[in-house]
């Protein structure tokens, strides 16, 4: 009976299974233990009949708001999390979320994706290319302690090559310098296979593997015995050079090979990562032979490079302090020479990459506010959708959804798409960090070292959830602060607040800025650019073609032997259809050649130590014309200007007003190169030699039918493009 | 009052209840209250989805008891309001009364 009275006294089992049905999973439990408790309280007081119509009418009460929530919930748990779900569980709901949104709004997915890839794939590649050619040391060891020995002219210029005398004398008197090397750069040509090929040399001492780390891969390095005067000739090769001109051929050691028509005998072959200063694409090495009794021996005569290592701890101020004193001392000994002649280091990172710095720089900064318009341009996107989407985050607000909760969704999708944009970004980067080199292969400086690394890539990384995470703040914010009754009704078309079109004014108008400043400092450049291409040079570069010749002395022993090859050369271009004037010289404008040398005009006598200095160039007649230089007075070389007649220079119009003010320099005489008589028949216009931007400087012109020079400059003048030319 | 602070008439009375009945408010605890105070019905479903969306928006949080020392008792889910929970209150019941300051409805208050 008490069984039976205990089962009499449930609750009716319909109105049960109903709520039941209609309960959320979760609360299915608390939902029916309450209904049952309540119940029983009411069996106790009001009898059980009464009891079970109240079971019903309370159960049939509780299924709409039951359902209702139920509904929400399964809902809303796909795409947004509810309490107690786990944070991984929440976070995957977000994104499936947030991944269905980006492609209901594709078009402004697409704009913020493509706005971060552009931000962080520039960013990522510049300060990539930054990282390789400014930051990190040069790749042999002891590199920061290497410095670059240069020369200081009388007027200020500053030179990259020092007297060999003087080098030894510095090696000597500067406490800090544990080791000094002396190298020049130069050209040969290989005959190797069917085609001559111009190869690029540095001649090194025996202290230059020292300074640079020079490793040899095959073979052996130089020895003291390879430099002197009577040595048999040897060569060490580049490791490219070794692999594109030789295969690779391990064979290659003792092999004679022709240099200038000479044999030669390759002793080794450097390492793949050897360091060749100051030219990184060397193609060799051959030993610096210091000839005894020539110019290359005399002070004054500033044709060496210098590299030093600086003993541990030493001040580069200080080893200034004491590399100018010894200048000065040696200066003094030796007046004629050296007077107002200097030297100065500077470290050899700064050497290499000093000229590129700033323009890195200047892209660097350039590319950071390109970053921060992108972060602008993504936040605007983001509150765009935001407010569009106000009357979403209201009904969710209306139907239970916390503020923090639209909060995380808002951050978890504008995160998908910075970190979608910044992957891309970081993914396309090498390729971009590829362009910029490619944009400047022989300009930019340590070019081969220039990669994606792993710091880079984490600075990108940061950059993309540092964006994600500012942009959403204030779309967060919007979505915090809603005002239901008004979002509802208005949905998206009157969303924003004050406070939001405020916000919104200030990141365009933060954008806009941003964008002006870039604009701005872009426009500059061009202008500077512009001015730099409309300042005259000079000289006609239009249509100018020009390429570098050495006659060897082992085919063309003597002079005439080589001035007869070079009017044969010269007469072969002639008769190339197109061509207009063909012509020589040893000085190329913004090219190699420079030779400068003391003069001075016979009117006012030798005044020794304080002669005037000039560039020399040495050109064969019908210079003027193919470089279109134009001749300001008097005339310019004929062919009759040769070794039997009268000795004649040309000056330019920068040494004419410096050293002949307010007189006429035509017919006057100069005493150069310990000749007395030179006449000056003509007064070229001034040519810049190697910067637009810089003074122009003096220049002796001499004819070369009476100084020959065996290295030469062709300028040929054409109407036919240099490919089809070559 | 914030723009998100908003709560419903029911929301707040489920809450008001939370708060009178301090550590026993429960579903069947606070229909009571409820009924008595307000001398309105409120179905126990009605109640607990209440409390769902109060406990989504950070109102309430909920502490489930040990079960009941009797045969086949069953475990509770007490509700409290939490800091948030009682700011919203505060505001939603402080608008109200602003709102009806200095109004004549013909009724005492």
């Amino acid at each position: 009976m008490s069984t039976r009275g205990e089962s009499a006294r449930k609750p009716p089992a319909i109105a049960t299974w109903l709520v039941r049905r209609a309960s959320p999973a979760a609360e299915r439990q608390f939902i029916l233990g309450d209904l049952r408790e309540a119940f029983d309280e009411r069996v106790a007081s009001i009898g059980l009949a009464r009891a079970r119509r109240w079971y019903w009418r309370d159960a049939l009460a509780s299924l709409a708001p039951l359902a209702a929530r139920r509904f929400f919930i399964a809902t809303h748990r796909s795409s947004i999390a509810t309490p107690g779900d786990s944070m991984w569980t929440s976070l995957l709901a977000d994104l499936r979320h947030a991944a269905r949104l980006s492609r209901r709004g594709a078009l402004a997915s697409f704009a913020v994706i493509a706005t971060m890839i552009l931000g962080v794939g520039s960013t990522t590649a510049v300060f990539s290319a930054m990282n390789a050619v400014l930051l990190r040391p040069l790749p042999f060891p002891h590199s920061e302690r290497v410095v670059q020995l240069q020369g200081t002219l009388r007027d200020g210029r500053v030179i990259q090559t020092l007297a060999y005398p003087d080098l030894v004398d510095f090696q000597q008197t500067v406490p800090d310098f544990a080791d000094l090397t002396v190298f020049q750069t130069n050209q040969r040509t290989l005959q190797h296979g069917s085609e001559p090929r111009l190869v690029h040399f540095v001649d090194v001492d025996d202290a230059y593997p020292r300074i640079f780390g020079t490793r040899i891969a095959l073979g052996r390095g130089f020895t003291s015995e390879d430099a002197k005067v009577d040595a048999a000739p040897v060569v060490v090769l580049s490791n490219p050079f070794w692999a594109s001109e030789f295969g690779s051929d391990r064979a290659i050691i003792g092999r004679i090979i022709t240099l200038d028509d000479s044999p030669v005998q390759v002793v080794g072959v450097l390492a793949a990562d050897a360091y060749t200063f100051p030219d990184p694409h060397a193609d060799a090495l051959e030993p610096l032979t210091i000839q005894p009794n020539t110019p290359m021996t005399n002070r004054g005569a500033m044709w060496a490079g210098a590299a030093a290592l600086l003993k541990p701890g030493a001040v580069l101020a200080q080893t200034n302090r004491d590399l100018s004193a010894a200048a000065a001392s040696i200066a003094q000994r030796f007046p004629n020479a050296n007077r107002g002649i200097s030297a100065n280091a500077i470290g050899l990172r700064d050497a290499v990459v000093g000229s590129v710095a700033p323009m890195l720089e200047l892209l660097a900064a350039a590319v950071a506010a390109v970053l921060l318009i992108a972060c602008l341009n993504i936040a605007n996107l983001i509150l765009g959708r935001a407010q569009m989407r106000t009357r979403e985050f209201a009904i969710r607000a209306a139907l239970g959804g916390s503020p923090a909760r639209v909060r995380r969704q808002v951050f978890t999708e504008s995160l998908l798409l910075a970190l979608i944009g910044g992957a891309l970004g970081v993914a396309l980067s090498p390729s971009l960090t590829h362009a910029i080199v490619g944009l400047y292969p022989t300009a930019l400086p340590r070019a081969n070292e220039v990669g994606i690394d792993m710091r880079v890539l984490l600075f990108a990384s940061l950059t993309t959830l540092l964006a994600g995470v500012l942009s959403a703040i204030p779309s967060a914010r919007r979505a915090a602060r809603l005002d239901l009754s008004n979002d509802l009704r208005d949905g998206g078309r009157s969303g924003a607040g004050f406070r939001d079109r405020r916000f919104g004014r200030v990141l365009i108008v933060s954008q806009v800025a941003a964008s002006l400043a870039l604009l701005f400092a872009a426009g500059l450049l061009l202008r500077t650019f512009e001015r730099l291409t409309t300042i005259d040079p000079g000289f006609d570069p239009r249509g100018v073609m020009t390429f570098h010749v050495f006659a060897s002395s082992a085919r063309y022993a003597e002079v005439a032997d080589f001035d007869r090859y070079y009017a044969n050369a010269a007469a072969a271009l002639r008769a190339i259809p197109g061509v207009k004037e063909v012509s020589s010289t040893t000085m190329m404008p913004f090219g190699s050649g420079r030779f400068y040398d003391i003069f001075f005009p016979n009117d006012r006598g030798d005044q020794g130590a304080n002669n005037p200095a000039a560039a020399v160039s040495f050109v064969a007649p019908g210079f003027e014309r193919a470089l279109g230089i134009s001749v300001l007075r008097g005339r310019a070389f004929t062919p009759s200007d040769d070794s039997i007649a009268p000795r004649v220079v040309m000056i330019n119009e920068s040494l004419a007003k410096r050293h002949f003010p307010g007189r006429d320099p035509i017919g006057q005489t100069i005493t150069w190169n310990t000749e007395k008589d030179w006449r000056i028949i003509g007064v070229l216009r001034t040519a810049h030699l190697d910067s637009l931007s810089e003074e122009a400087m003096p220049i002796l012109y001499t004819s070369m039918l009476q100084s020959p020079k065996r290295s030469r400059y062709f300028v040929v003048r054409a109407d036919t493009p240099p490919d089809q030319f070559f | 009052m914030t723009k998100g602070a908003y709560l419903g008439e029911f929301e707040m009375l489920v809450l008001i209840s939370i708060g009178r009945l301090g550590d026993d408010a429960y579903a069947v605890t606070i229909k009571r209250e409820i009924e008595r105070r307000a001398k309105r019905g409120a179905s126990i479903g009605a109640i607990h989805a209440a409390l769902g969306r109060l406990a989504d928006k950070g109102y309430v949080d909920f502490r489930i008891s040990d079960p009941l020392p009797v045969p086949g008792g069953r475990a509770r889910k007490y509700a409290t309001i939490t800091s948030a929970g009682s700011r919203a209150l505060r505001s939603s019941v402080g608008a109200i009364g602003r709102m009806l300051d200095g109004l004549e409805l013909g009724v005492e208050l």
